[in-house]
């Protein structure tokens, strides 16, 4: 795939949040209608194209966990808010910050977990669970190795001790299972088929009345010299 | 079938080194067992001063033998152990089982060795079991090379171990819960052939119905997880694991990587592949042979039939605990029991019959009743025993006359064949719960009947919940 071979060609260990993406939509993973531009005057266009309200994120591709750096900017409803977060964040001297990120806001759903890893033992894993700010404090994920069947994606989804949750909810219909399910098989197939993916975490996969979302995104590739 | 362990398990002219005359060293106890007359290969000892071995003649060195060795089996100090091989491999020997310790799983000069082995295997095209293992046996053949004697019948529950001790030391459990074995390996370091290669013999293998493995950690988990995966769809697989590698050694930065600590993960390879997790020792040699005998059950409705309630109680609280249900019987059942039982019996699941003397109701009437009924998908029956006990009691053995307690032994004896019947004929599983043995003549017929025993009502169910799975699995990935 270009994105990894120009990443690897950079000398890079891992993807931008933005490249991330584009390498699940690959795979049939919705992921959200965002852009990356250099200054205040493009995210205001590119703001204006996606649709307000937007979120505005640091880009790069050595920026990781990103909220710990305040390099987030949630609910931006009109053309001055975008305005004003750019500015901030472009003189925030964050480390490892290329340029801005201007992302579709997706309503808020459940906040998922999906994910890949490689075990020394098993090979490629796929992860499920809770995402967002549960996924350290509960862990409550289930696994499987990749490949996956479709019967095995909806078992981790019935794994989980929350399972609950991917029913009617809060005035939110039922999760598609059989959608959810093929985006996990999906995963499993971009685990088997990209080697130098090393690790994904798709965190939080926004599930609402839309359907799931990747909101975010990180890609590690493996380490060139193993 | 032209698989390595197979070839291992079946050697027409094994080569022996490490036994002697001593019968305090292990090899010495590991070739004896060759010798019962019924091993049908032929056996070289070699020894470097003996003329005999165990009263049969010892050769000095390979190259000595009269014909080459299709088997060659290691009981040596360490350092020895390539060259032998070395030397078997140009003779054209194929296969080896050794059992010598001192190779990876001790340190690094260990590890050098057991890659001399192996190349020297290799160079060859050896084969081989170990090292740092004790043995292996197979029951029909028969041919057994492990440090104890297996004194039991032939069975169909095939071992993968990769501790000797829970294959050897368990011959007296398998005795004490009627368990017999088709063949049994350990595995040892796993240099060459492994816990895969044992389960696509055991896949092939006729007489294996149930495969039971000891697992200590995963040296080809890929290999593992695929095998088990194809194999769990025929043949049901047990495991018992414990330990493995510590999580972690990779840099992980995201949260995917750092939670898939190493049970839970090996907890979510056993589901996808089919294979039953076992919690003990005993627990996985009961449920093995549990599997052996009876068919996967189709839905999670268990029937349950008592002659007290405390055992029904214990039974339906693990089954709402594993997630299988104890049903209502459908009408037409409940209208028949109506007309059989006592007016102390309870007329719904679990049915319980309160120490009524009919025994045509708890071995005939009520095991058809429930597996005729749809809303039932398995079987539980716990208090079936023999007249065996009055034999025991004085004053009953001499007012009435042990040739009354034998009539009464013959009456429950042809009621026992109709439950044998009735308990096979429904394609639905059927297990008992006994705290009596093979010494009590009602439950020894059934278990010769084929009809499961379990030690206590909770691991009957614990083994119904198995047959659940496994026919869970089977159906929803048979896609797959």
């Amino acid at each position: 795939m270009d994105i990894i071979e120009s990443a690897r060609a950079a000398g890079l260990t891992t993807l931008s949040e933005h490249q991330a993406k584009q390498v699940l939509a690959a795979y049939d993973i919705p992921v959200t209608d965002e852009r990356v531009v250099a200054d205040a005057d493009a995210a205001v266009v590119a703001a204006g194209e996606i649709g307000f309200p937007v979120a505005l994120k640091a880009s790069g591709a050595e920026l990781l966990h990103k909220t710990e750096h305040e390099a987030v900017a949630l609910g931006l409803k009109d053309a001055g808010a975008v305005r004003q977060a750019a500015d901030r964040l472009l003189k925030a001297g964050i480390p490892g910050m290329e340029g801005l990120l201007v992302q579709q806001m997706i309503p808020s759903g459940r906040e998922l977990l999906v994910g890949m890893t490689r075990d020394a033992q098993f090979g490629p894993v796929v992860a499920f669970g809770l995402g967002g700010v549960f996924t350290e404090v509960l862990k409550d994920v289930s696994f499987r190795i990749a490949p996956l069947t479709g019967q095995d994606a909806l078992d981790m989804m019935q794994e989980i001790r929350a399972h609950k949750l991917l029913d009617e909810f809060r005035g939110m219909p039922p999760v598609d299972r059989d959608v959810l399910a093929g985006l996990l098989v999906n995963v499993g197939r971009l685990a088997m088929e990209l080697g130098d993916v090393a690790e994904l975490d798709i965190n939080p996969l926004m599930v609402g009345a839309g359907g799931p979302v990747a909101v975010d995104a990180l890609i590690r590739l493996t380490d060139p010299k193993s | 079938m032209d698989s390595p362990i197979h070839r291992i398990l079946h050697p027409k002219a094994v080569a022996f080194v490490g036994a002697s005359n001593n019968i305090s060293t292990m090899g010495t106890a590991q070739m004896s067992h060759m010798l019962d007359g019924l091993f049908p290969g032929r056996i070289y000892p070699i020894h470097l001063k003996e003329e005999k071995v165990l009263g049969l003649k010892a050769y000095k060195k390979l190259t000595d033998l009269p014909e080459v060795p299709d088997l060659l089996v290691l009981v040596i100090r360490n350092e020895r152990v390539p060259e032998f091989i070395d030397v078997a491999g140009r003779m054209g020997t194929r296969c080896a089982v050794v059992i010598s310790g001192g190779f990876a799983e001790g340190g690094q000069s260990g590890m050098n060795l057991q890659e001399k082995m192996l190349q020297a295997a290799r160079k060859h095209d050896l084969r081989m079991v170990g090292p740092n293992c004790i043995g292996v046996l197979e029951t029909r053949y028969p041919f057994n090379i492990t440090y104890f004697p297996y004194t039991l019948k032939p069975g169909h529950v095939g071992v993968a171990s990769h501790s000797g001790t829970y294959l050897t030391h368990m011959f007296p459990v398998f005795k004490r819960l009627d368990i017999g074995l088709s063949a049994g390996l350990s595995i040892g370091n796993e240099a060459d052939l492994g816990m895969a290669d044992c389960l696509e013999y055991f896949e092939q293998d006729e007489h294996t119905r149930a495969i039971a493995l000891y697992i200590e950690g995963f040296k080809h988990g890929r290999k593992f997880f695929e095998v088990a995966r194809r194999v769990s769809k025929t043949k049901p697989i047990v495991a018992l694991y414990v330990g493995g590698t510590p999580e972690g050694g990779h840099a992980a930065v995201g949260h995917t990587a750092a939670m898939a600590a190493d049970d839970k993960l090996v907890q979510s390879m056993f589901d996808q592949a089919g294979i039953i997790r076992a919690d003990g020792a005993e627990e996985l040699y009961e449920m093995a042979n549990g599997l052996t005998l009876m068919p996967p059950m189709k839905g999670p409705n268990i029937g349950i039939i008592t002659n007290s309630g405390g055992p029904a109680v214990t039974a339906a609280d693990k089954a709402a605990k594993l997630g299988l249900k104890v049903p209502r019987l459908a009408q037409e059942t409940v209208d028949e029991l109506k007309k059989v039982m006592p007016h102390t019996g309870v007329l719904n699941n679990p049915v319980d019959v309160t120490f009524s003397d009919r025994h045509d109701l708890l071995l005939a009437i009520l095991p058809e009743l429930l597996l005729s009924d749809p809303n039932v998908d398995g079987l539980l029956v716990y208090g079936i025993f023999s007249a065996d006990f009055y034999l025991e009691v004085p004053a009953i053995k001499k007012s009435i006359g042990a040739d009354v307690i034998h009539s009464l032994h013959e009456m429950q004896g042809g009621l026992l064949d109709q439950f044998i019947e009735i308990a096979h004929k429904h394609d639905k599983p059927v297990v008992g719960s006994t705290f009596l043995d093979r010494s009590d003549t009602a439950v020894r017929r059934l278990i010769d009947g084929g009809i499961p025993f379990f030690r206590t009502p909770e691991q009957a169910v614990k083994a119904l919940h198995a047959l659940y799975s496994i026919g869970r699995y089977r159906t929803l990935q048979s896609g797959a």
